[in-house]
């Protein structure tokens, strides 16, 4: 059944009449099987009647939703292949004729041809053909054929041409009917286009697959949606990060969807917030979808409020490469549900996310960061290096570095950091208007800098990450207590200025060469005549990034533990937890790290979570960001180590917000590393801290009490 | 009651900022212009962001689907829909 266009067939003789698929906007459409079967036919014969045949490609711009069905499966049914795609973009046609020019365009509307009829395409208006002939042949394609083919989003710059076989697609669709266990009685509502991957094998196909019944709509507005899904018996629903977060801002108390039973993310990453609070409002589950148009579907998680931040499984019939020995890689995988237009363009067999992911066990992994040239834009990547080459031709331009900004947002974007050459006198406002006139991408750019000199390190290399932290807003600085590190300071240095270039180092007393070996750095330095504790260290640290205007301190410790790669992980944490602080959970698994470590972890979490009720993974670890505003409200009395602990306990009273995200550690063999806590002393400290918060915590715990006996003594005196 | 011109100021550049579009400028938003496929060129899943960003700006709320619709044709049209929901939440 190497056809779609079967299942609709089989499903006509079990279903008949029953709705096969709806459209939910202002003219609200509806169509039953039989019916479909009926058109799909006409139309089939209609395409038969114009010549085409099997593999012609049929360019398909028709908008209207049921048209679009019917063009789309009458063409597979005769075995053509329909390109679909959102044709909306002035960069468009002219990509389409010029690359990949199609045997025939057809479309509903006069006006959508126009541009075709001096190409040499062939264009096909859709008329209303009464005929109701039956067509009873389905073309006949190998596994490996090319079924259809889509064009993805063009509104954010220039779109890709990927190319779907059968087996592409029903190797996914039938991963997915059983993970989604869609039985032919339900409901399926989608809020995502068919001519989007996601929306065709969730929204189409599946329920096709399924013998349930697909509602499409374009309602942009959640009550709307909600509705629709109430009205409906919406037992799925297909939407975007977008679409979710749109739901938790209404607010709205009538939000029961109660046949709902799974709700589908896709198309960009789902905040974790946006995950726990629709769970929270509604109860659902979300399923979240991770891949690429180019890939399909690659692994999912569901959101089911039992986990923080559940970790990705990757779909069975994905294979992955794992290419070298370290704890992170990038991901690359082989999988049958892979364009082969896309893996012969890679020309390796192997298709290469640009995600780098630390993977668990049982395939199961968590994404930590990606390549540095990669943007997503609404489910596409775009690489950086493609827009600096862009950037590059304008006359003027002598260097140009476009560095991917972290954003929360399903849409990422760049900033484009040029220097100019000498002669030219080039304005910004002048580059973004030639820019915008020579690029597909231009919405790609959301800001453009000119700088006297793109900074690269001593081999010739951009500094992006350097770049990236200039340009983030809010500002976001680096504070590293030390004492008596010299001998590794200035490596530490030196990576965290790779990643950061606002570090502020608090020298507590050191007598070693310190000092020294901080010459000629560009950084700012405080000093203590004496050693006063690294917690008095980081308190004065804070007071003075407040001076600096710094709205962030990530604190890094000097010794060596802890990996400055690490620090954009810390970014994007902050841009996610604005209110949070963030402590580094430092893997402590390893058999290098010194057993007295280990039981300190284990020893502050237990207190930890006496003190606060929280369970924090690493109540220990230096490796931390914390907002300056909040924490500089945060009194505190221990002034050594205890502080970072003690630090915890009081925020977390206060109500701020402490998340914790997984960092690498490298202690060095013992003897080799020097450190300063000491053992027995420290953990001696720290018993008395932990005395004394319990104390605190009991009373307030107590006080609270006595309070509710008062209000309630209160309240039965006054009846 | 804040000016209509100060309010469709405001709104270009709200705009801006939650579509990413910092490559526009404010003067280059016509206010008659059509926001959506053509002019600007955004799409609906810029509308849904817009829509979120606004109701949390002006604590209005946008109910019916059609009206949505039709106050996102321009700025104009944006800017008289949330004048008027103002108006008649302070009446």
């Amino acid at each position: 059944m190497e056809n779609f266009c079967a299942y609709i067939g089989e499903r006509t003789r079990s279903k008949g009449n029953s709705i096969l698929f709806r459209v939910d906007d202002p003219s609200e459409r509806e169509v039953a099987w039989n019916v479909f079967e009926q058109e799909m036919d006409a139309t089939a014969c209609f395409l038969k009647s114009c010549q085409i045949q099997e593999k012609d490609k049929i360019l398909c711009l028709v908008s209207r939703p049921l048209s679009w069905l019917k063009l789309f499966f009458a063409a597979l049914k005769i075995g053509a292949i329909p390109i679909v795609g959102n044709f909306r973009d002035r960069f468009f046609l002219q990509g389409i004729l010029s690359e990949n020019s199609p045997a025939y365009v057809c479309s509903d509307e006069e006006k959508e041809l126009e541009p075709f009829l001096s190409s040499s395409s062939k264009v096909i208006l859709l008329n209303d053909f009464a005929s109701l002939e039956k067509y009873d042949i389905y073309a006949l394609k190998d596994a490996d054929d090319i079924l259809c083919a889509l064009y993805t989003s063009g509104s954010m710059g220039k779109p890709k041409y990927i190319e779907k076989s059968y087996r592409n697609l029903i190797t996914e669709l039938q991963f997915l009917k059983n993970l989604l266990k869609m039985q032919q009685d339900d409901v399926v509502l989608s809020l995502v286009p068919n001519v989007h991957i996601y929306g065709m094998l969730f929204g189409l196909l599946l329920p096709i697959m399924a013998g349930a019944q697909a509602i499409y709509t374009n309602c942009l507005l959640p009550r709307e949606v909600m509705k629709i899904a109430r009205d409906k018996n919406v037992n799925f629903l297909i939407g975007a990060p977008i679409h979710y977060q749109a739901f938790i801002e209404t607010n709205d108390p009538d939000q029961k969807m109660s046949h709902l039973k799974l709700a589908i993310s896709s198309g960009g990453p789902l905040p974790a917030r946006v995950a726990q609070k629709f769970f929270r409002l509604t109860g659902v589950n979300i399923l979240e979808i991770y891949g690429s148009t180019e890939t399909g579907g690659i692994a999912y998680r569901l959101w089911d409020g039992m986990v923080d931040s559940p970790s990705l499984q990757l779909f069975p019939y994905i294979e992955k490469k794992i290419e070298a020995q370290s704890e992170i890689n990038e991901l690359v995988i082989q999988s049958p549900a892979i364009s082969s237009n896309v893996l012969m363009a890679e020309n390796r067999g192997w298709h290469h996310t640009g995600d780098f992911v630390r993977f668990e066990e049982g395939n199961r992994f968590k994404i930590v960061g990606r390549q540095e040239q990669i943007m997503k834009v609404g489910g596409k990547r775009i690489s950086t290096t493609q827009l600096e080459e862009e950037i590059k031709t304008i006359p003027g331009i002598k260097d140009v570095a476009v560095v991917r900004m972290e954003s929360s947002s399903y849409r990422e974007s760049g900033v484009a950091f040029v220097e100019i050459q000498e002669n030219a006198n080039l304005i910004r406002s002048e580059i973004q208007k030639e820019f915008q006139k020579r690029s597909a991408n231009y919405r790609s750019i959301q800001d453009i800098i000119i700088l006297d000199k793109i900074p690269r390190n001593p081999n010739g290399k951009i500094l992006y990450s350097h770049l990236r932290i200039n340009k983030t807003n809010p500002k976001i600085g680096m504070i590293i207590p030390t004492y008596n590190h010299g001998l590794i300071l200035r490596k530490v240095v030196l990576s965290a200025l790779e990643y950061i270039s606002d570090i502020l180092v608090v020298v507590d007393g050191s007598t070693d060469n310190t000092m020294e070996v901080l010459q000629n750095l560009p950084i700012k330095i405080l000093a203590f005549p004496k050693n006063r504790g690294k917690g008095r260290a980081l308190k004065t640290g804070f007071q003075e990034a407040k001076k600096l205007g710094w709205n962030y301190a990530i604190t890094m410790d000097s010794d060596g533990q802890h990996k400055a790669q690490d620090i954009p992980q810390f970014l994007k944490a902050i841009s996610e937890n604005p209110e949070a602080i963030v402590v580094g959970d430092r893997n402590m698994e390893l058999p290098s790290i010194p057993s007295s470590s280990k039981f300190g972890k284990k020893f502050t979490n237990f207190w930890l979570k006496v003190e606060t009720g929280l369970s924090i993974a690493d109540g220990q670890s230096g490796f931390r960001a914390y907002p300056i505003h909040s924490i500089n409200a945060v009194h505190s009395w221990f002034n050594r180590y205890e502080f970072e602990v003690e630090i915890l306990a009081r925020s977390a009273w206060k109500g701020i917000p402490i998340i914790s995200i997984p960092v690498q550690v490298d202690y060095h063999p013992e003897g080799k590393r020097i450190s300063h806590f000491r053992p027995f002393m420290d953990n001696f400290r720290t018993t008395i801290l932990n005395t004394i918060l319990v104390t605190i915590r009991i009373l307030m715990l107590v006080h609270g009490l006595v309070k509710k006996v008062i209000r309630k003594v209160k309240a039965s005196c006054k009846v | 009651m804040q000016s209509i011109e100060l309010l469709k100021k405001e709104l270009k550049n709200l705009i801006i900022t939650s579509l990413n579009l910092q490559n526009t400028t404010e003067q280059e938003i016509q206010e008659d212009e059509p926001l959506f496929r053509e002019g600007l060129g955004l799409d609906s899943i810029d509308a849904l962001e817009l829509a979120v960003a606004l109701e949390k700006k002006y604590s209005i709320k946008f109910e019916d689907e059609k009206l949505a619709r039709q106050s996102f044709q321009s700025i104009n049209t944006l800017a008289s829909f949330i004048h008027q929901k103002k108006h008649s939440l302070s009446a």
